[in-house]
Protein backbone atom coordinates (compact mmCIF):
# COMPACT_ATOMS: atom_id res chain seq x y z
CA UNK A 1 0.00 0.00 0.00
CA UNK A 2 2.54 2.33 1.37
CA UNK A 3 4.73 1.04 -1.74
CA UNK A 4 1.50 1.79 -4.46
CA UNK A 5 1.13 5.64 -2.66
CA UNK A 6 4.43 6.19 -3.39
CA UNK A 7 4.76 5.08 -6.95
CA UNK A 8 1.93 7.48 -7.45
CA UNK A 9 3.84 10.70 -6.35
CA UNK A 10 6.17 9.89 -9.26
CA UNK A 11 6.20 10.60 -12.38
CA UNK A 12 6.60 13.14 -15.24
CA UNK A 13 4.23 15.25 -13.52
CA UNK A 14 5.42 15.55 -9.56
CA UNK A 15 2.17 15.50 -7.34
CA UNK A 16 3.25 15.44 -3.59
CA UNK A 17 2.70 13.12 -1.36
CA UNK A 18 0.15 14.30 0.51
CA UNK A 19 -2.02 14.92 -1.92
CA UNK A 20 -1.93 11.11 -3.58
CA UNK A 21 -3.04 10.37 -0.16
CA UNK A 22 -5.46 13.41 0.04
CA UNK A 23 -7.28 12.43 -3.61
CA UNK A 24 -7.24 8.89 -2.76
CA UNK A 25 -9.23 9.42 0.10
CA UNK A 26 -11.41 11.94 -1.02
CA UNK A 27 -12.54 9.56 -3.86
CA UNK A 28 -13.46 6.71 -0.86
CA UNK A 29 -15.42 9.14 0.25
CA UNK A 30 -13.27 9.33 3.76
CA UNK A 31 -12.49 13.00 3.48
CA UNK A 32 -13.72 16.14 1.98
CA UNK A 33 -11.38 17.98 0.05
CA UNK A 34 -11.26 21.18 -2.47
CA UNK A 35 -8.21 22.49 -2.08
CA UNK A 36 -6.36 19.39 -4.30
CA UNK A 37 -5.53 20.50 -8.31
CA UNK A 38 -8.57 18.49 -10.58
CA UNK A 39 -5.83 18.00 -12.99
CA UNK A 40 -3.58 15.87 -10.29
CA UNK A 41 -6.32 14.28 -9.26
CA UNK A 42 -7.08 12.79 -12.69
CA UNK A 43 -3.78 11.41 -13.50
CA UNK A 44 -3.98 10.18 -9.88
CA UNK A 45 -7.28 8.31 -10.03
CA UNK A 46 -7.50 8.05 -14.03
CA UNK A 47 -4.08 6.91 -14.99
CA UNK A 48 -1.57 6.25 -12.28
CA UNK A 49 -4.08 4.34 -9.73
CA UNK A 50 -5.47 1.87 -12.42
CA UNK A 51 -2.35 1.20 -13.43
CA UNK A 52 -0.52 0.78 -9.77
CA UNK A 53 -3.15 -1.44 -8.85
CA UNK A 54 -2.61 -3.51 -12.15
CA UNK A 55 0.80 -4.29 -12.27
CA UNK A 56 0.78 -5.08 -8.54
CA UNK A 57 -2.14 -7.79 -9.43
CA UNK A 58 -0.77 -8.99 -12.47
CA UNK A 59 2.94 -9.11 -10.61
CA UNK A 60 0.93 -11.41 -8.01
CA UNK A 61 -0.61 -13.43 -10.36
CA UNK A 62 2.07 -14.60 -12.10
CA UNK A 63 4.48 -15.32 -9.41
CA UNK A 64 1.84 -17.69 -7.30
CA UNK A 65 1.22 -19.22 -10.78
CA UNK A 66 5.11 -19.98 -11.08
CA UNK A 67 5.39 -21.40 -7.56
CA UNK A 68 2.38 -23.16 -8.13
CA UNK A 69 4.12 -24.66 -11.83
CA UNK A 70 7.33 -25.22 -9.90
CA UNK A 71 5.93 -27.49 -6.98
CA UNK A 72 3.59 -29.13 -9.54
CA UNK A 73 5.76 -30.35 -11.43
CA UNK A 74 8.70 -30.94 -9.80
CA UNK A 75 10.60 -28.16 -11.57
CA UNK A 76 12.80 -25.62 -10.32
CA UNK A 77 12.75 -24.21 -13.97
CA UNK A 78 9.40 -23.58 -14.27
CA UNK A 79 6.50 -20.66 -14.44
CA UNK A 80 4.14 -19.26 -17.28
CA UNK A 81 6.98 -17.79 -19.31
CA UNK A 82 9.24 -20.97 -19.84
CA UNK A 83 6.38 -23.53 -20.11
CA UNK A 84 4.65 -21.52 -22.71
CA UNK A 85 1.49 -20.38 -21.07
CA UNK A 86 2.37 -17.01 -21.85
CA UNK A 87 2.99 -17.39 -25.06
CA UNK A 88 0.10 -19.55 -25.40
CA UNK A 89 -2.20 -16.86 -24.15
CA UNK A 90 -0.29 -14.52 -26.16
CA UNK A 91 -1.61 -15.72 -29.38
CA UNK A 92 -4.54 -16.07 -28.55
CA UNK A 93 -4.72 -12.52 -27.23
CA UNK A 94 -3.26 -11.37 -30.41
CA UNK A 95 -6.07 -13.41 -32.27
CA UNK A 96 -8.63 -11.67 -30.49
CA UNK A 97 -6.90 -8.44 -31.82
CA UNK A 98 -6.35 -9.45 -35.36
CA UNK A 99 -10.24 -10.45 -35.33
CA UNK A 100 -11.13 -7.20 -34.34
CA UNK A 101 -8.58 -5.36 -36.82
CA UNK A 102 -10.17 -7.23 -39.48
CA UNK A 103 -13.86 -5.83 -38.73
CA UNK A 104 -15.44 -8.85 -37.01
CA UNK A 105 -16.55 -6.73 -33.91
CA UNK A 106 -16.59 -8.52 -30.38
CA UNK A 107 -15.78 -6.40 -27.37
CA UNK A 108 -12.09 -6.94 -27.33
CA UNK A 109 -12.87 -6.75 -23.13
CA UNK A 110 -14.28 -9.96 -23.08
CA UNK A 111 -12.78 -11.07 -26.07
CA UNK A 112 -9.07 -10.85 -25.24
CA UNK A 113 -8.83 -13.28 -22.02
CA UNK A 114 -11.06 -15.52 -23.37
CA UNK A 115 -9.24 -16.43 -26.11
CA UNK A 116 -6.62 -16.03 -24.04
CA UNK A 117 -7.57 -18.38 -21.84
CA UNK A 118 -7.98 -20.85 -24.57
CA UNK A 119 -4.40 -20.43 -25.63
CA UNK A 120 -2.81 -20.75 -22.18
CA UNK A 121 -4.98 -24.29 -22.08
CA UNK A 122 -3.77 -25.42 -25.24
CA UNK A 123 -0.39 -24.83 -25.02
CA UNK A 124 -0.52 -26.11 -21.45
CA UNK A 125 -2.04 -29.33 -23.07
CA UNK A 126 0.59 -29.08 -25.87
CA UNK A 127 3.66 -28.73 -23.55
CA UNK A 128 2.62 -31.51 -21.48
CA UNK A 129 1.91 -34.00 -24.19
CA UNK A 130 5.52 -33.58 -25.73
CA UNK A 131 6.73 -34.05 -22.57
CA UNK A 132 5.43 -37.13 -20.75
CA UNK A 133 7.10 -40.02 -21.55
CA UNK A 134 5.13 -42.93 -22.00
CA UNK A 135 7.81 -45.26 -21.59
CA UNK A 136 7.81 -44.84 -17.61
CA UNK A 137 4.88 -46.97 -17.67
CA UNK A 138 2.03 -45.94 -15.31
CA UNK A 139 3.43 -43.08 -13.32
CA UNK A 140 3.64 -39.41 -15.18
CA UNK A 141 6.55 -38.49 -15.16
CA UNK A 142 8.07 -35.33 -16.34
CA UNK A 143 11.68 -34.90 -16.71
CA UNK A 144 12.47 -31.21 -16.14
CA UNK A 145 14.49 -31.03 -18.75
CA UNK A 146 11.83 -32.30 -21.28
CA UNK A 147 9.48 -29.78 -20.27
CA UNK A 148 11.48 -27.19 -20.52
CA UNK A 149 12.49 -27.94 -23.47
CA UNK A 150 8.66 -28.35 -25.15
CA UNK A 151 7.99 -25.24 -23.53
CA UNK A 152 10.72 -23.68 -25.77
CA UNK A 153 9.44 -25.41 -29.10
CA UNK A 154 5.45 -24.87 -28.72
CA UNK A 155 7.05 -21.03 -27.93
CA UNK A 156 9.07 -21.10 -30.89
CA UNK A 157 6.19 -22.45 -33.12
CA UNK A 158 3.54 -20.01 -31.30
CA UNK A 159 6.00 -17.12 -31.70
CA UNK A 160 6.10 -17.69 -35.60
CA UNK A 161 2.34 -18.13 -35.12
CA UNK A 162 2.55 -14.73 -33.86
CA UNK A 163 4.96 -13.06 -36.37
CA UNK A 164 2.33 -14.31 -39.07
CA UNK A 165 -1.07 -11.92 -37.03
CA UNK A 166 1.36 -9.13 -37.23
CA UNK A 167 2.16 -9.45 -40.91
CA UNK A 168 -1.79 -9.97 -40.95
CA UNK A 169 -2.15 -6.86 -39.18
CA UNK A 170 -0.30 -4.91 -41.15
CA UNK A 171 -0.50 -1.53 -40.61
CA UNK A 172 -1.79 -1.86 -37.44
CA UNK A 173 0.81 -3.48 -36.03
CA UNK A 174 2.08 -0.92 -33.50
CA UNK A 175 -0.76 -2.03 -31.52
CA UNK A 176 0.12 -5.99 -31.54
CA UNK A 177 3.80 -4.84 -30.96
CA UNK A 178 3.87 -3.02 -27.96
CA UNK A 179 1.25 -4.78 -26.16
CA UNK A 180 3.48 -8.21 -27.10
CA UNK A 181 6.55 -6.49 -24.94
CA UNK A 182 4.61 -6.27 -21.85
CA UNK A 183 3.20 -2.85 -20.88
CA UNK A 184 1.23 -1.18 -18.36
CA UNK A 185 0.78 1.90 -19.89
CA UNK A 186 -2.64 1.16 -21.26
CA UNK A 187 -4.18 0.10 -18.33
CA UNK A 188 -7.88 1.63 -17.44
CA UNK A 189 -10.34 1.06 -14.54
CA UNK A 190 -11.97 -2.19 -16.40
CA UNK A 191 -9.12 -3.96 -16.47
CA UNK A 192 -7.90 -3.45 -13.24
CA UNK A 193 -11.46 -4.37 -12.60
CA UNK A 194 -10.95 -7.37 -13.91
CA UNK A 195 -7.81 -8.90 -12.95
CA UNK A 196 -8.83 -8.03 -9.28
CA UNK A 197 -11.97 -9.73 -9.39
CA UNK A 198 -10.12 -13.21 -10.84
CA UNK A 199 -7.72 -12.38 -8.40
CA UNK A 200 -8.82 -12.65 -5.21
CA UNK A 201 -11.14 -15.82 -5.26
CA UNK A 202 -7.97 -17.80 -7.27
CA UNK A 203 -5.65 -16.72 -4.58
CA UNK A 204 -7.97 -17.94 -2.15
CA UNK A 205 -8.37 -21.03 -4.29
CA UNK A 206 -5.02 -21.73 -4.45
CA UNK A 207 -3.81 -21.65 -1.05
CA UNK A 208 -6.17 -24.27 -0.05
CA UNK A 209 -3.63 -26.34 -1.28
CA UNK A 210 -0.25 -25.64 0.38
CA UNK A 211 0.01 -29.04 2.01
CA UNK A 212 -1.01 -31.08 -1.33
CA UNK A 213 1.74 -29.24 -3.13
CA UNK A 214 4.37 -29.85 -0.85
CA UNK A 215 3.76 -33.87 -0.68
CA UNK A 216 3.18 -33.48 -4.47
CA UNK A 217 6.74 -31.51 -4.72
CA UNK A 218 8.26 -34.80 -2.89
CA UNK A 219 7.09 -36.70 -6.17
CA UNK A 220 3.81 -38.85 -7.52
CA UNK A 221 4.44 -41.91 -6.06
CA UNK A 222 4.76 -40.37 -2.59
CA UNK A 223 2.08 -38.09 -3.05
CA UNK A 224 -0.14 -41.26 -3.96
CA UNK A 225 1.19 -43.29 -1.04
CA UNK A 226 -0.44 -40.34 1.30
CA UNK A 227 -3.80 -40.06 0.02
CA UNK A 228 -3.37 -36.89 -1.80
CA UNK A 229 -5.25 -36.98 -5.40
CA UNK A 230 -3.03 -35.96 -7.41
CA UNK A 231 -4.66 -36.11 -11.13
CA UNK A 232 -7.56 -33.81 -9.59
CA UNK A 233 -5.44 -31.45 -7.49
CA UNK A 234 -2.85 -31.41 -10.65
CA UNK A 235 -5.46 -30.90 -13.41
CA UNK A 236 -7.60 -28.00 -11.03
CA UNK A 237 -4.24 -25.92 -9.64
CA UNK A 238 -2.84 -26.07 -13.84
CA UNK A 239 -6.17 -24.52 -15.17
CA UNK A 240 -6.65 -22.15 -12.50
CA UNK A 241 -2.69 -21.06 -12.77
CA UNK A 242 -3.86 -21.01 -16.52
CA UNK A 243 -6.63 -18.89 -16.27
CA UNK A 244 -4.98 -16.54 -13.77
CA UNK A 245 -1.80 -15.92 -16.07
CA UNK A 246 -4.31 -15.42 -19.11
CA UNK A 247 -5.96 -12.99 -17.67
CA UNK A 248 -2.52 -11.13 -16.74
CA UNK A 249 -1.34 -11.37 -20.27
CA UNK A 250 -4.35 -10.36 -21.80
CA UNK A 251 -3.92 -7.18 -20.11
CA UNK A 252 0.16 -6.57 -19.92
CA UNK A 253 0.94 -8.81 -22.70
CA UNK A 254 4.52 -11.32 -22.18
CA UNK A 255 5.88 -10.23 -18.92
CA UNK A 256 8.35 -13.03 -18.09
CA UNK A 257 10.31 -14.37 -15.22
CA UNK A 258 8.54 -12.91 -12.44
CA UNK A 259 7.14 -16.16 -11.53
CA UNK A 260 10.65 -17.71 -11.69
CA UNK A 261 12.44 -15.45 -9.46
CA UNK A 262 9.90 -14.58 -6.90
CA UNK A 263 9.16 -18.15 -5.96
CA UNK A 264 12.76 -18.55 -5.89
CA UNK A 265 13.95 -16.01 -3.70
CA UNK A 266 11.20 -16.71 -1.32
CA UNK A 267 12.76 -20.51 -0.85
CA UNK A 268 15.92 -19.03 -0.78
CA UNK A 269 14.95 -16.93 1.94
CA UNK A 270 12.16 -18.67 4.01
CA UNK A 271 12.34 -22.75 2.66
CA UNK A 272 10.52 -24.76 0.65
CA UNK A 273 6.66 -25.06 2.59
CA UNK A 274 4.13 -24.05 -0.10
CA UNK A 275 2.07 -23.34 2.56
CA UNK A 276 3.74 -20.26 3.34
CA UNK A 277 5.10 -19.69 -0.56
CA UNK A 278 1.39 -19.58 -1.58
CA UNK A 279 0.51 -16.35 0.31
CA UNK A 280 3.96 -14.83 0.31
CA UNK A 281 4.42 -15.11 -3.09
CA UNK A 282 1.45 -13.11 -4.27
CA UNK A 283 2.51 -9.62 -2.45
CA UNK A 284 6.21 -10.02 -3.26
CA UNK A 285 5.46 -10.53 -7.02
CA UNK A 286 2.84 -7.66 -6.58
CA UNK A 287 6.10 -5.64 -4.99
CA UNK A 288 8.55 -6.76 -7.57
CA UNK A 289 6.56 -5.64 -10.44
CA UNK A 290 5.10 -2.39 -9.06
CA UNK A 291 9.01 -1.37 -8.46
CA UNK A 292 9.44 -2.66 -12.08
CA UNK A 293 6.98 -0.65 -13.22
CA UNK A 294 7.30 2.52 -11.73
CA UNK A 295 11.10 2.29 -12.31
CA UNK A 296 9.95 1.94 -16.33
CA UNK A 297 7.58 4.67 -16.20
CA UNK A 298 9.55 7.61 -13.84
CA UNK A 299 12.75 6.97 -13.11
CA UNK A 300 14.32 5.61 -16.67
CA UNK A 301 14.04 8.85 -19.28
CA UNK A 302 12.21 6.59 -21.74
CA UNK A 303 9.35 4.23 -21.07
CA UNK A 304 11.24 0.57 -21.57
CA UNK A 305 8.01 -1.57 -22.23
CA UNK A 306 8.12 -3.60 -19.15
CA UNK A 307 8.43 -6.83 -20.37
CA UNK A 308 11.17 -6.06 -21.98
CA UNK A 309 13.18 -5.19 -18.24
CA UNK A 310 11.38 -7.96 -16.96
CA UNK A 311 13.19 -10.22 -19.36
CA UNK A 312 16.90 -8.36 -19.36
CA UNK A 313 16.78 -8.88 -15.00
CA UNK A 314 14.83 -12.20 -15.04
CA UNK A 315 17.01 -14.20 -17.98
CA UNK A 316 20.49 -13.68 -16.21
CA UNK A 317 18.86 -14.99 -13.48
CA UNK A 318 17.41 -17.71 -14.81
CA UNK A 319 21.18 -18.89 -16.46
CA UNK A 320 22.42 -18.70 -12.63
CA UNK A 321 19.77 -21.08 -11.57
CA UNK A 322 20.02 -23.85 -14.18
CA UNK A 323 23.54 -23.56 -13.55
CA UNK A 324 23.24 -24.01 -9.64
CA UNK A 325 20.82 -27.11 -10.53
CA UNK A 326 22.94 -28.33 -12.68
CA UNK A 327 25.92 -28.37 -10.34
CA UNK A 328 23.88 -30.07 -7.57
CA UNK A 329 22.65 -32.94 -10.43
CA UNK A 330 19.19 -32.16 -9.80
CA UNK A 331 18.26 -31.53 -13.36
CA UNK B 1 -4.99 -58.26 5.02
CA UNK B 2 -4.25 -58.62 1.43
CA UNK B 3 -5.97 -61.10 -1.24
CA UNK B 4 -5.00 -60.64 -4.53
CA UNK B 5 -6.66 -62.94 -6.99
CA UNK B 6 -5.71 -63.42 -10.54
CA UNK B 7 -4.22 -60.14 -11.41
CA UNK B 8 -2.37 -59.30 -14.64
CA UNK B 9 -0.62 -56.10 -15.80
CA UNK B 10 1.35 -54.98 -18.53
CA UNK B 11 2.90 -51.66 -19.10
CA UNK B 12 2.41 -50.10 -22.40
CA UNK B 13 4.05 -51.35 -24.96
CA UNK B 14 6.81 -49.52 -25.87
CA UNK B 15 10.13 -49.75 -27.58
CA UNK B 16 12.32 -50.60 -24.85
CA UNK B 17 9.44 -52.37 -22.73
CA UNK B 18 7.36 -54.58 -25.27
CA UNK B 19 3.85 -55.45 -24.46
CA UNK B 20 4.44 -58.57 -22.41
CA UNK B 21 3.01 -59.30 -18.99
CA UNK B 22 4.55 -57.79 -16.29
CA UNK B 23 2.67 -59.60 -13.42
CA UNK B 24 0.84 -62.82 -14.76
CA UNK B 25 -2.42 -64.42 -13.70
CA UNK B 26 -0.88 -63.99 -9.82
CA UNK B 27 -2.86 -65.39 -7.19
CA UNK B 28 -1.36 -64.28 -3.53
CA UNK B 29 -2.71 -63.67 -0.03
CA UNK B 30 -1.05 -62.48 2.75
CA UNK B 31 -2.32 -62.76 6.55
CA UNK B 32 -2.62 -59.97 9.07
CA UNK B 33 -0.01 -59.65 11.52
CA UNK B 34 2.77 -61.18 9.36
CA UNK B 35 6.44 -59.70 7.89
CA UNK B 36 6.45 -60.80 4.16
CA UNK B 37 9.53 -60.90 2.20
CA UNK B 38 9.54 -60.37 -1.45
CA UNK B 39 12.19 -61.85 -3.12
CA UNK B 40 13.61 -62.71 -6.94
CA UNK B 41 15.86 -61.38 -9.88
CA UNK B 42 15.64 -57.60 -11.41
CA UNK B 43 12.63 -57.01 -13.62
CA UNK B 44 10.38 -59.94 -12.10
CA UNK B 45 7.62 -57.51 -11.00
CA UNK B 46 8.50 -57.21 -7.31
CA UNK B 47 7.76 -53.21 -7.68
CA UNK B 48 5.16 -53.78 -9.98
CA UNK B 49 3.28 -56.07 -7.69
CA UNK B 50 3.72 -53.90 -4.75
CA UNK B 51 2.49 -50.70 -6.45
CA UNK B 52 -0.68 -52.29 -7.73
CA UNK B 53 -1.35 -53.45 -3.72
CA UNK B 54 -0.25 -49.83 -2.92
CA UNK B 55 -3.52 -49.17 -5.04
CA UNK B 56 -1.17 -46.77 -7.15
CA UNK B 57 -1.70 -48.73 -10.45
CA UNK B 58 -5.03 -50.85 -11.19
CA UNK B 59 -4.05 -54.35 -12.58
CA UNK B 60 -5.60 -54.79 -16.16
CA UNK B 61 -7.82 -58.01 -14.18
CA UNK B 62 -8.28 -59.31 -11.54
CA UNK B 63 -8.99 -57.87 -8.11
CA UNK B 64 -7.19 -56.70 -5.03
CA UNK B 65 -8.21 -57.00 -1.46
CA UNK B 66 -7.07 -55.10 1.20
CA UNK B 67 -8.72 -55.82 4.64
CA UNK B 68 -11.75 -57.37 2.87
CA UNK B 69 -12.42 -54.55 0.33
CA UNK B 70 -11.80 -54.20 -2.64
CA UNK B 71 -8.57 -51.77 -3.00
CA UNK B 72 -10.35 -49.52 -5.69
CA UNK B 73 -13.10 -49.28 -2.90
CA UNK B 74 -10.83 -47.10 -0.95
CA UNK B 75 -11.06 -43.12 -1.12
CA UNK B 76 -7.61 -42.22 -1.44
CA UNK B 77 -7.13 -40.33 2.13
CA UNK B 78 -8.99 -43.82 3.63
CA UNK B 79 -6.05 -45.56 1.45
CA UNK B 80 -3.41 -43.94 3.34
CA UNK B 81 -4.95 -44.46 6.56
CA UNK B 82 -4.67 -48.04 5.78
CA UNK B 83 -1.50 -48.87 3.83
CA UNK B 84 1.36 -46.90 3.79
CA UNK B 85 4.25 -46.85 1.27
CA UNK B 86 8.07 -46.84 1.26
CA UNK B 87 9.40 -46.08 -2.28
CA UNK B 88 12.57 -47.34 -3.91
CA UNK B 89 13.41 -44.30 -4.60
CA UNK B 90 13.13 -41.40 -2.24
CA UNK B 91 14.45 -38.09 -4.02
CA UNK B 92 13.05 -34.98 -3.25
CA UNK B 93 14.24 -32.14 -5.41
CA UNK B 94 13.24 -29.30 -2.74
CA UNK B 95 14.89 -28.46 0.17
CA UNK B 96 12.35 -29.69 2.95
CA UNK B 97 13.28 -30.36 6.75
CA UNK B 98 13.57 -33.87 7.48
CA UNK B 99 10.64 -32.58 10.47
CA UNK B 100 8.42 -31.39 7.54
CA UNK B 101 8.89 -34.49 5.54
CA UNK B 102 7.58 -36.39 8.63
CA UNK B 103 4.78 -34.30 9.25
CA UNK B 104 3.41 -34.68 5.72
CA UNK B 105 2.58 -38.32 6.98
CA UNK B 106 -0.31 -37.25 8.65
CA UNK B 107 -1.82 -35.54 5.40
CA UNK B 108 -4.87 -38.26 5.54
CA UNK B 109 -5.87 -37.42 8.92
CA UNK B 110 -6.19 -33.96 8.76
CA UNK B 111 -8.66 -32.04 7.19
CA UNK B 112 -7.94 -29.04 4.53
CA UNK B 113 -8.12 -26.47 6.66
CA UNK B 114 -7.23 -28.32 9.89
CA UNK B 115 -3.83 -28.21 11.72
CA UNK B 116 -1.99 -30.56 13.64
CA UNK B 117 -3.25 -32.26 17.40
CA UNK B 118 -0.93 -32.62 20.03
CA UNK B 119 -1.79 -36.38 18.50
CA UNK B 120 0.01 -35.96 15.18
CA UNK B 121 2.73 -33.77 17.02
CA UNK B 122 3.21 -37.21 19.37
CA UNK B 123 3.38 -39.41 16.72
CA UNK B 124 5.79 -37.46 14.60
CA UNK B 125 8.04 -37.29 17.61
CA UNK B 126 7.76 -40.92 18.47
CA UNK B 127 8.64 -42.00 15.11
CA UNK B 128 11.29 -39.70 14.47
CA UNK B 129 12.92 -41.10 17.82
CA UNK B 130 12.62 -44.67 16.72
CA UNK B 131 14.16 -44.30 13.26
CA UNK B 132 16.98 -42.05 15.15
CA UNK B 133 16.36 -39.27 13.00
CA UNK B 134 15.58 -36.47 15.56
CA UNK B 135 19.31 -35.21 15.30
CA UNK B 136 19.25 -33.64 12.51
CA UNK B 137 15.53 -33.13 12.07
CA UNK B 138 16.14 -29.48 11.14
CA UNK B 139 18.37 -30.16 8.74
CA UNK B 140 17.03 -29.86 4.98
CA UNK B 141 16.37 -33.93 3.27
CA UNK B 142 18.63 -32.69 0.31
CA UNK B 143 21.20 -32.21 2.41
CA UNK B 144 21.08 -36.00 3.87
CA UNK B 145 22.90 -39.06 3.15
CA UNK B 146 21.20 -41.71 0.98
CA UNK B 147 21.15 -44.12 4.12
CA UNK B 148 19.38 -40.98 6.57
CA UNK B 149 17.32 -39.94 3.70
CA UNK B 150 15.86 -43.79 3.53
CA UNK B 151 14.88 -43.47 7.36
CA UNK B 152 13.32 -40.20 6.81
CA UNK B 153 10.95 -42.46 4.61
CA UNK B 154 10.49 -44.72 6.91
CA UNK B 155 9.49 -42.23 9.16
CA UNK B 156 6.94 -40.80 7.11
CA UNK B 157 5.43 -44.10 6.50
CA UNK B 158 5.04 -45.00 10.19
CA UNK B 159 3.76 -41.15 10.67
CA UNK B 160 0.62 -42.54 8.84
CA UNK B 161 0.31 -44.95 11.61
CA UNK B 162 -1.41 -47.73 9.19
CA UNK B 163 -2.48 -51.30 9.92
CA UNK B 164 -0.63 -52.06 6.71
CA UNK B 165 3.02 -51.04 5.31
CA UNK B 166 4.69 -52.06 2.16
CA UNK B 167 8.20 -51.50 1.80
CA UNK B 168 9.76 -51.57 -1.92
CA UNK B 169 14.15 -51.96 -1.41
CA UNK B 170 13.93 -49.75 2.11
CA UNK B 171 16.93 -51.07 2.95
CA UNK B 172 19.11 -51.54 -0.16
CA UNK B 173 21.33 -48.55 0.43
CA UNK B 174 21.26 -48.75 3.74
CA UNK B 175 24.63 -49.63 5.33
CA UNK B 176 24.25 -53.30 7.52
CA UNK B 177 23.80 -51.17 10.75
CA UNK B 178 20.91 -48.91 9.84
CA UNK B 179 19.32 -51.83 7.06
CA UNK B 180 18.98 -54.70 10.27
CA UNK B 181 17.51 -51.69 12.37
CA UNK B 182 14.55 -50.56 10.06
CA UNK B 183 14.31 -54.23 9.82
CA UNK B 184 14.14 -54.40 13.37
CA UNK B 185 11.71 -51.87 13.76
CA UNK B 186 9.44 -53.23 11.22
CA UNK B 187 9.46 -56.47 13.06
CA UNK B 188 8.76 -55.31 16.06
CA UNK B 189 6.16 -53.24 14.87
CA UNK B 190 4.57 -56.37 13.58
CA UNK B 191 5.20 -59.03 16.51
CA UNK B 192 3.83 -56.03 19.36
CA UNK B 193 1.19 -54.09 17.09
CA UNK B 194 -0.19 -56.46 14.53
CA UNK B 195 1.08 -54.70 11.51
CA UNK B 196 1.42 -56.51 8.40
CA UNK B 197 4.41 -55.88 6.32
CA UNK B 198 5.33 -56.74 3.10
CA UNK B 199 8.88 -55.55 1.96
CA UNK B 200 10.28 -56.35 -1.55
CA UNK B 201 14.43 -57.56 -0.56
CA UNK B 202 17.25 -58.16 -2.38
CA UNK B 203 19.35 -59.44 0.17
CA UNK B 204 17.70 -63.24 0.86
CA UNK B 205 19.81 -63.51 4.14
CA UNK B 206 17.89 -60.71 5.49
CA UNK B 207 14.72 -61.49 4.46
CA UNK B 208 15.05 -64.70 6.23
CA UNK B 209 16.33 -63.26 9.08
CA UNK B 210 12.86 -61.45 9.95
CA UNK B 211 10.49 -61.77 7.62
CA UNK B 212 7.76 -64.80 8.51
CA UNK B 213 6.75 -65.32 4.97
CA UNK B 214 8.73 -65.37 1.72
CA UNK B 215 7.30 -64.90 -1.64
CA UNK B 216 9.41 -65.70 -4.56
CA UNK B 217 8.60 -63.98 -7.99
CA UNK B 218 10.24 -65.07 -11.49
CA UNK B 219 8.99 -63.57 -14.40
CA UNK B 220 5.93 -62.13 -13.36
CA UNK B 221 4.43 -65.29 -11.91
CA UNK B 222 4.67 -66.50 -8.52
CA UNK B 223 7.30 -69.02 -7.88
CA UNK B 224 6.82 -69.79 -4.49
CA UNK B 225 4.97 -68.81 -1.14
CA UNK B 226 5.02 -70.05 2.32
CA UNK B 227 6.63 -70.07 5.38
CA UNK B 228 10.62 -69.11 5.53
CA UNK B 229 11.37 -72.35 6.41
CA UNK B 230 9.91 -74.33 3.98
CA UNK B 231 11.23 -71.87 1.22
CA UNK B 232 14.86 -71.89 2.55
CA UNK B 233 15.58 -74.91 0.65
CA UNK B 234 18.10 -75.26 -2.05
CA UNK B 235 16.23 -76.48 -5.21
CA UNK B 236 14.11 -73.36 -4.86
CA UNK B 237 16.19 -70.97 -4.62
CA UNK B 238 18.60 -71.87 -6.97
CA UNK B 239 15.99 -71.98 -9.78
CA UNK B 240 14.86 -68.08 -8.84
CA UNK B 241 18.18 -67.08 -9.10
CA UNK B 242 20.06 -69.43 -11.28
CA UNK B 243 22.66 -70.07 -9.17
CA UNK B 244 24.07 -72.63 -7.13
CA UNK B 245 22.88 -72.81 -3.23
CA UNK B 246 23.85 -74.05 -0.08
CA UNK B 247 21.64 -73.80 2.57
CA UNK B 248 22.61 -73.61 6.12
CA UNK B 249 21.55 -73.46 9.45
CA UNK B 250 22.89 -70.54 11.18
CA UNK B 251 22.99 -70.90 15.08
CA UNK B 252 24.30 -67.34 16.07
CA UNK B 253 20.84 -66.01 14.56
CA UNK B 254 18.53 -69.46 14.92
CA UNK B 255 17.91 -69.16 11.27
CA UNK B 256 18.40 -71.26 7.80
CA UNK B 257 20.97 -68.64 5.48
CA UNK B 258 22.02 -69.13 2.26
CA UNK B 259 25.44 -68.80 0.37
CA UNK B 260 25.57 -68.46 -3.73
CA UNK B 261 27.98 -69.27 -6.40
CA UNK B 262 27.68 -68.42 -10.14
CA UNK B 263 27.95 -72.48 -11.91
CA UNK B 264 31.05 -73.65 -12.03
CA UNK B 265 32.94 -71.08 -9.79
CA UNK B 266 35.03 -70.89 -6.58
Amino acid sequence: MILMAVSCQMGYMKIPLQDVVLIIMQHIGLHDNAHVDPASAAVVMEIRLPRIIGAAMVGGALAVSGTVFQALLLNPLADPYTLGISSGAAFGACIAIVLTLLGIAMPQVVSIPVLAFAGAMASLFAVMTLAYNTALGGMRKFSSTNLILSGVIISAILSAAIGFMKFLADEQVGAIIFWLMGSFSSMDWSQTVMISAVSAPLLLLISCYGQDLNIIATGEKNARGMGVNVSMVRVLLLSLCSLWTAMAVSISGIIGFVGLIVPHLLRYTFGPDNRFLLSAAFPAGAMLLLCADTLTRAVLPAEVPIGVLTALIGGPFFCLIFKRYQSARQI
Amino acid sequence: MWQVSNISFSYQPSSDRPGTWKIDDMVLSIPEGQFAGILGPNGSGKTTLLDIMAGLITPDCGTVKLDNRPINSYRPKELARTVALVPQDFNIRFDFTVRQVVEMGRYPYLGRFQDMGADDINTIKQVMKELDIQRFAERPVTALSGGERQRVAVARALAQTTKALILDEATSSLDIQHSLSIMDIIRQKVKQEGLTAVASIHDINLAAQYCDILIFLKNGDLMAMGNVDDLMEESLLSQLFDMEVDIHFDSFLNRKQASFRLPGTF
